[in-house]
């Protein structure tokens, strides 16, 4: 395969940025909590690939008002507003209850300008436990007039490049998909040397309630996940390896529920996955998939995962 | 410790009014609080239309059965009724981690809305165990809304609720804060625990706060996950300025803390 990966012994481990994961299966920010809900109440956390905590940002922020979430086909819609107790109450009085259940921990991080950004992150660099840092560029710029960093390419560029200054763990860029096109913010990481991308986070939406005539949400919008997100995750994942192919890994999320579900992700170019919404409604179903992964491979006759990293492509070249 | 298994349907029946019940075996909820939830996929596996579990209170146990009590309203709950004895099916529980304090008051009045009233059930029988004083008030509209009566009878709780009609037509004409206030009043060291929609518990809390009882809310809300990881589900907290979980800091809150 590639330079920065290297497999492992068992099929579904491998090393990336010289960590050691025991398989390609996290779960998505913002759903998981920050992961001791789990670690405290149903199984042993340990056993997943990794795990991203909810977006951390430097100040703590309350979040939105109440109603939040709204079930949708196949799908839902949240606008939780990135509530959480800030960066420093995260590592004080989190992490290391946290730090005790062995997994590698991956934190989510946002701000409100650019500012922001960079405290969170150098703050985390430093943060002993925290093995790798997701920049989630969903939010709104506000000093900018509220442009968002995940949809203009040059500002996103600027926001990576300081990043990349001041932070020397991992740093891999979450990807929105409320843009026309992919790979304009997708060049922008890569330009700015982002260690990985991940793609992607919600869609933006809306659902009205027809007794009241007003919009569900109290935000009245907010990001759509779950099932119904699976194929623009996959097309947009396979359109970002199309281009890159090995240059830069890819981490995919977006409607995962099952072992076919992850499978594709990982046929388009995806060499990690997260679950996100499946979590919610199948608390379990990342143990599942990493059992699913498993017997597929021993099924298909592999040896290991990677052989099916960005598949797909290769199987139309030949065709 | 949470468990999430199938368990098998011993029965899922109309009652009356907008009511069903649903009997599941399922020994491992033996010893849920009272005051605890549970999250149901309606669907079947993969099925995504609903995807979300919807919460229900544990409304009894008896044995190795848990018993609910449920309101068809959408697409949740209405599927629900399609499921039949003997399938098993999704089941997410004992969820909450605040529940009614049994232990802390020498009299209690349980007030019940509505389906609301399931929510306060199983708090009966815990306070009947321990031997503590108690009164419940059991409030709806019209009476094929009282689909709990027969659980009362049969329950031997008969003499131990009121029963108020809105029209009427059973028990104590008016609303269920009728007699609220003097109730309340009678013993010392008496606290109110309360359940059922929101404009009844709004009225409720008004009197609590007239007459400063101890006042305890079973609250709810819409959830996605039900065990703390979405926040979805939040209330605000006027006391520490902060929106807390209803199904990981809650479900049951002091009136007084919250916004509501
Ligand atoms: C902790 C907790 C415990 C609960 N315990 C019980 C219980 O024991 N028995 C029970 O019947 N319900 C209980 N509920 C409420 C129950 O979860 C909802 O009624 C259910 O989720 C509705 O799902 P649905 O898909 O049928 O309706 P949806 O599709 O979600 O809603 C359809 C429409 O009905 C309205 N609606 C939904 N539920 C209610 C409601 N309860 N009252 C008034 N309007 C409503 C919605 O606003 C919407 O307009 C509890 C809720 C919580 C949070
Ligand atoms: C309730 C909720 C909260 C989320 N919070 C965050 C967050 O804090 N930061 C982030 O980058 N993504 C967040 N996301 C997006 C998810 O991490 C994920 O990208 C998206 O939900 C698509 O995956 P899924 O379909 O598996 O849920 C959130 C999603 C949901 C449903
Ligand atoms: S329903 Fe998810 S946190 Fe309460």
């Amino acid at each position: 395969m590639v330079n920065f990966i290297k497999p492992l012994d068992k099929p579904l481990a491998y090393e990336l940025f010289g960590i050691k994961f025991k398989n390609p299966v996290w779960t998505a920010s913002g759903c998981f909590s920050y992961g001791l809900e789990v670690a405290e109440n149903l199984y042993d956390i340990s056993q997943l690939g990794a795990v991203v905590v909810k977006g951390l940002s430097y100040k703590p922020r309350e979040g939105n008002p109440p109603q939040r979430i709204v079930e949708t086909p196949a799908g839902m819609l949240n606008s939780i507003g990135l509530q959480n107790p800030g960066v420093k109450y995260f590592a004080e009085k989190i992490l290391p209850k946290l730090k005790k259940y062995n997994t590698i921990i991956v934190a989510n991080i946002f701000g409100e300008d650019e500012e922001e950004y960079l405290k969170v992150g150098e703050f985390l660099n430093k943060t002993d436990g925290v093995h790798i840092l997701e920049l989630n560029v969903s939010c709104p710029n506000v000093k900018k007039g509220g442009i968002a960093f995940g949809s203009d390419p040059e500002t996103l560029y600027s926001l990576i490049s300081k990043l990349k200054n001041v932070v020397e763990k991992p740093l891999l860029v979450k990807l929105s998909p409320n843009i026309t096109n992919i790979l304009d913010t997708a060049q922008a990481s890569v330009e700015a040397k982002a260690d990985g991308l991940v793609l992607i986070n919600t869609l933006l939406g809306m659902a009205i309630d027809v007794e009241r005539e007003e919009p569900i949400l109290a935000t009245k919008t907010g990001g759509l996940s779950g099932p119904a997100i699976l194929p623009i995750a996959v097309r947009m994942i396979y359109q970002v390896y199309e281009k890159y192919k090995t240059d830069i890994p890819i981490i995919g999320v977006g409607g995962i529920s099952k072992t076919e579900d992850a499978l594709q992700h990982i046929l388009a170019g995806a060499l990690a996955v997260q679950i996100g919404t499946a979590l919610f409604f199948d608390p379990y179903s990342p143990l599942k998939i990493i059992k699913g992964l498993e017997n597929h491979i021993k099924r298909k006759g592999y040896r290991h995962i990677l052989e099916l990293v960005g598949k797909a492509h290769k199987l139309k070249l030949e065709r | 410790m949470i468990f999430d298994k199938k368990y098998e349907i011993l029965e899922n029946r109309y009652i009356s009014g907008r009511t069903w019940l649903l009997r599941v075996k399922a020994p491992d909820l033996k010893s849920s609080p009272a005051g605890a939830f549970a999250m149901i996929k309606a669907t079947y596996d993969s099925q995504f239309d609903p995807m979300m579990r919807r919460a229900f209170a544990i409304a009894d146990i008896d044995g190795d059965e848990v018993l609910f009590f449920y309101d068809v309203y959408g697409k949740g709950t209405k599927t629900l009724t399609y499921r039949k004895k003997g399938e098993f099916i999704d089941i997410l529980a004992p969820l909450g981690k605040r529940f009614f304090p049994e232990d802390k008051f020498d009299n209690y009045i349980l007030v019940g809305g509505g389906i609301g009233f399931a929510g306060l059930s199983l708090l009966m029988k815990r306070l009947k165990e321990k031997g503590k004083n108690f009164t419940a008030l059991y409030g709806v509209r019209r009476r094929e809304q009282l689909s709990m009566l027969d659980w009362i009878e049969e329950n031997g709780f008969k003499d131990k609720t009121l029963i108020y009609t809105e029209d009427g037509s059973y028990g104590i004409k008016g609303l269920i804060t009728k007699d609220l206030k003097e109730l309340a009043l009678e013993k010392e060291n008496t606290a109110l625990m309360v359940c059922g929609p929101k404009g009844m518990m709004k009225a409720v809390v008004k009197v609590a706060k007239e007459i400063n009882i101890p006042t305890y809310l079973s609250l709810e809300s819409k959830m996605a996950c039900g065990f703390g990881i979405c926040i979805g589900c939040v209330i605000k907290n006027v006391k520490e300025e902060k929106y807390e979980r209803v199904c990981y800091e809650g479900p049951v809150f002091n009136a007084f803390d919250i916004q509501f």
